[in-house]
């Protein structure tokens, strides 16, 4: 695959997103990360809870006010310039789907109504019957049935709300959706339903996704790229085979082999690489590249500056000074 | 079972309907249905709701179906025990005092009730403010409403009915200038649990204006906090209201109220008991049942129980 | 190695406002001396509370209402609560998903598992107490016992507060460890260590672990044997290698194949349409049969009966039965 003929979708430069915590402190949630994202294409971000993936994929959708950086969606920056109805029009264009099933829906309105807030909200029907048309429809699409839209949530299952909320993103025919760990909170058995119900809408319907996960078959599975964070910043990016055959950084090695594999015989006889202690407190970290504390291939050079994201070859990206 | 039964032909391939795998075998109910399913199992609430009505009922009917009205005087009667012509005997007027009592109820109940109301409307309005705008806004509400919990209920509640002439809208204005904080604070709290909850970002991804968002996903969801406040806001107001009658600030002969009832019934307490009791025992019904069947719609309608 | 709990017929129903869910319908199981047996199922299939109710801490309106459970030689379910507490701790000993929760934030954490000692080992000393705390602290791998031991739970990262959790509970040298979900609430990189860490420490105090996973790669890592639970009613059990090889059930096989496979590429996931029994209506038939690829009509009115299929290998699945494998002989 070749970037050059491809369309930029979403162009997020040097974005950084900070928290004030009290007591002049501050976290840095997101800390100058630089992405773009393709049409058509599935950009999955990976790291541990705590790394910033979450605020990065809110920020993006303008959930969060960026403190600093911008984010340019299909050629329109997203910045207090634009007026109301380019705002308006941007929430259609660009859609979520949340991480928790039973918090994701307001558990007094019916799956009816809730499917059809986004239809409400940009006057996308024509009268009550197309409106209602249009939700049944949208239920079939991600396998419910019409019996279901007078039910409320709390009667669902946790993939069967997962489904509604995707049906909710999608009544508003987005380009880009924001995946925040859909399948981390499900069953196996419907993890695998979401995807294929998300592999299949993106083929039908063109659309980009970011999708943000911390279990890494299910990333690898589903994105054309991949990105890994460490503490707010975008330690290494590359196409999926890419990265998971030749991992760089020092922290997506150890990432990658800690996933367990469901195969008894390669799993008892596995080495891994097995990091040091656990993730640093986020706030007030010095100028020495982030990972020092964890890292097996630290040297004296690493703790004098935090490192680049530099291409080293064709599409991979990795900040760390001891590839480059 | 009786596995003799099967045979050959039963190992063919069955056809399963597409609705058997997402079958809910449950009935479909709204949450306010279960909520009441779960008060009808706890027999205390059940049993202070039916006292309740019958409470109110009474109150409301019993004045209009005397034959005696609450300032009829019959001085061949004063302090007459109850009989089959007075049910709860009769006053140092002879006024009778079932009518009185039902009529006092009524009254009590009534301020209670526009109170609590008023307590709800400001409340709810300020709280919601408050949580929704944040920042400034919120810090000076806040400060507002510190600087009211300081100053002693009591002491505002009488200076203002010193100030002003007494009556029933006096008392009631006295009890909400004060009621609100309570419920404003724990709407705020609620709202601003509510704000970062994924449903309501949901609805801000989707561009829902703010108004809807209030309407839609917010305020349903404080409903039950509202409800289980207003339950204990109307006991205490009943109680505020027979204290200040009782001390004499609060309503004046010959109206009734719960309060004026028993101040009266105090006064002849060793001889006549029969004027304080039945007051009392009304006062104290109320405030009991109330009180049961706050704790039972908190346990009914507390989301924590429902996964 | 012999059997050290065994459960035979285990039925707990569950009183909801609703009605009652029959949530373990049944389920025969036992545990090896110093073996790993893994229990995997959806949420709501019964893995859970069928643990809770071995351990006789099912919630307020669970019931067991039927079925054994036999520890040493002893029904647990003729116990009294007073000897559940005997029990619990000292000789079967349970931790949870969430390290945050199971821990008392106002507490030390080695007073936390003094508590514990002193629950179940009262002829200890203050002294040895202290020493067995900080004696288990490095056991479970964190560095700087003495400092770690006056510490608050909240001044630990999530990893280290679900080592203090595992402390706690093999402070009394437990003969069999619950583990119920233990490494769900935390990251990749910690699970490793978590699981490494379960691993090291079945060898060296040699006791038997049954845990509660939904996560395959954790089941291939850790198990012995394996347990396979669906709609309340243990569908299929068997050793590790034959459950992952050889699966028989065909919820086992829609499972292993609902997953990506790490080293392949490509291809779209076979899941498992639709959705779990609702166990307060249970089907009366095999409970997958709504969501099976192969279902017969048999499957839809009778509950299937235990099939061999290998060496400590068994299943509950129609497709075993002779009469179907000779029909599905005869179609082709």
């Amino acid at each position: 695959m070749k970037n050059d003929d491809k369309q930029v979708l979403l162009d997020v430069k040097n974005l950084k997103k900070y928290f004030d915590v009290g007591n002049k402190k501050i976290l840095k949630a997101v800390d100058d990360v630089s992405l773009q994202i393709y049409k058509g294409e599935t950009l999955g971000l990976v790291g541990e809870s705590g790394c910033g993936k979450s605020t990065f994929g809110r920020t993006v959708i303008h959930l969060y006010e960026p403190t600093e950086g911008s984010v340019t969606f299909d050629g329109l920056k997203i910045d207090k310039n634009l007026d109301k109805k380019q705002r308006h029009e941007l929430c259609r264009r660009m859609q979520m789907i949340f991480q928790d099933p039973y918090a994701s829906l307001n558990p007094r309105r019916k799956i009816l109504d809730i499917v059809a807030e986004g239809i409400d909200a940009h006057g996308l029907a024509a009268n009550k019957k197309e409106r209602n048309d249009k939700v049944l429809e949208l239920l079939e699409t991600v396998g419910l049935q019409a019996e279901h839209a007078d039910r409320f949530p709390h009667e669902f299952s946790g993939g069967q709300r997962q489904r509604v909320g995707i049906a909710r993103a999608l009544a508003v025919d987005p380009d880009f959706i924001v995946c925040d760990e859909p399948i981390s909170a499900l069953d196996v058995s419907i993890q695998a339903q979401v995807i294929n119900l998300l592999e299949q809408l993106q083929r039908e319907r063109g659309l980009t996704y970011l999708f943000i996960a911390h279990d890494l078959s299910m990333v690898k599975h589903i994105s054309d790229r991949i990105g890994v964070m460490y503490l707010g910043s975008l330690v290494e990016l590359a196409e999926s085979e890419e990265l998971f055959e030749n991992p760089m950084h020092p922290y997506t090695k150890a990432l990658l082999s800690a996933i367990p594999i469901p195969d008894p015989d390669i799993e008892k006889n596995r080495q891994r690489i097995m990091l040091e202690g656990t993730l640093p407190n986020p706030i007030g970290l010095g100028d020495e590249c982030k990972f020092c504390s964890r890292c097996p291939v630290c040297k004296d050079s690493c703790h004098k500056s935090q490192p680049k994201l530099v291409e080293v070859k064709p599409g991979h990206f990795v900040a760390c000074s001891q590839v480059q | 079972m009786d596995k003799s039964k099967i045979d050959r032909s039963m190992y063919q391939k069955a056809k399963v309907e597409a609705s058997e795998k997402e079958h809910i075998a449950a009935p479909a109910s709204t949450m306010l249905a279960d909520a009441w399913i779960r008060l009808k199992k706890n027999k205390a609430a059940v049993v202070a709701l039916f006292i309740l009505v019958a409470i109110i009922l009474l109150a409301i009917f019993a004045p209009i179906f005397s034959k005696y009205s609450f300032r009829d005087t019959d001085y061949n009667n004063v302090y007459g025990l109850p009989s089959a012509a007075h049910i709860f005997g009769a006053d140092q007027f002879g006024r009778d005092l079932w009518v009185r009592t039902w009529m006092g109820t009524r009254i009590s109940l009534m301020i209670a009730l526009v109170a609590a109301i008023l307590d709800l409307v400001v409340g709810v309005l300020y709280g919601a403010v408050s949580a929704l705008f944040g920042g400034k806004v919120d810090a000076v509400m806040q400060r507002i409403i510190e600087v009211l919990v300081g100053i002693p209920s009591l002491i505002i509640v009488i200076l203002f009915l010193m100030a002003f002439p007494a009556g029933v809208g006096t008392i009631i204005a006295a009890l909400s200038i004060t009621g609100w904080v309570n419920m404003a604070r724990l709407v705020r709290a609620e709202i601003l649990k509510l704000k970062n909850q994924e449903f309501v970002l949901a609805s801000q991804v989707l561009g829902t204006s703010k108004f809807n968002i209030i309407m839609k996903d917010l305020i349903p969801n404080t409903v039950s906090v509202i409800v289980i406040n207003v339950m204990f806001t109307i006991p205490s107001a009943i109680f505020t209201e027979a204290f200040l009658s009782f001390i004499g600030i609060g309503l004046a002969e010959p109206q009734a109220s719960l309060g004026v009832l028993i101040n009266g019934g105090y006064q002849v307490l060793r001889m006549y008991p029969h004027v304080l009791v039945f007051p009392a025992i009304v006062i104290v019904l109320i405030m009991v049942c109330f009180s049961i069947l706050g704790d039972g719609l908190r346990d009914a309608l507390d989301p924590q129980m429902r996964k | 190695m012999g059997k050290i709990l065994e459960v035979k017929n285990l039925t707990i129903h569950i009183k909801t406002h609703k009605g009652v869910v029959q949530a373990v319908r049944g389920v025969d199981f036992y545990l090896n001396e110093q073996e790993t047996l893994a229990v995997v199922g959806e949420s709501g299939s019964g893995k859970s509370i069928t643990m809770k109710g071995v351990m006789g801490i099912l919630p307020k309106n669970g019931k067991v209402v039927d079925g054994t459970v036999m520890f040493q030689g002893n029904d647990l379910t003729k116990y009294t609560e007073r000897q559940m507490q005997q029990v619990r701790g000292s000789e079967i000993a349970m931790i949870f998903q969430d390290p945050m929760t199971s821990l008392n934030p106002t507490m030390k954490v080695g007073k936390q598992i003094e508590e514990m000692l002193k629950e179940h080992c009262k002829e200890m000393s203050k002294a040895d107490r202290k020493a067995r705390a900080i004696e288990l602290l490095s056991l479970v791998g964190i560095s700087n016992p003495e400092a770690r031991y006056d510490q608050y739970p909240h001044q630990l990262s999530g990893g280290m507060r679900q080592r203090v959790v595992i402390a706690i509970a093999l402070a009394c040298d437990p003969k069999v460890l619950i583990a119920d979900e233990p490494t769900t609430a935390l990251d990749v990189t910690i699970q490793a260590q978590i699981l490494d860490l379960m691993r090291d420490l079945q060898k060296k105090i040699k006791t038997s672990i049954i845990i509660i996973t939904h996560n395959l790669g954790v089941v291939a890592n850790i198990a012995d044997r394996v347990a396979v639970m669906y709609g309340g009613k243990l569908v299929e059990t068997g050793d590790v290698a034959d459950i992952f090889h050889n699966p028989c059930h065909e919820y086992t096989k829609g499972l292993l194949r609902s997953i990506p496979k790490a080293h392949e590429k490509g291809g779209e996931l076979q899941a498992i349409p639709g959705t779990p029994p609702d166990l307060m209506d249970p089907p009366v038939g095999c409970p997958f049969a709504a969501r099976c690829q192969e279902t017969m009509i048999v499957c839809q009115k009778f509950m299937p009966d235990y099939t061999e299929c290998g060496k400590n290998h068994k299943s509950a699945c129609w497709m075993l039965d002779e009469m179907a494998q000779e029909v599905k002989a005869d179609e082709k």
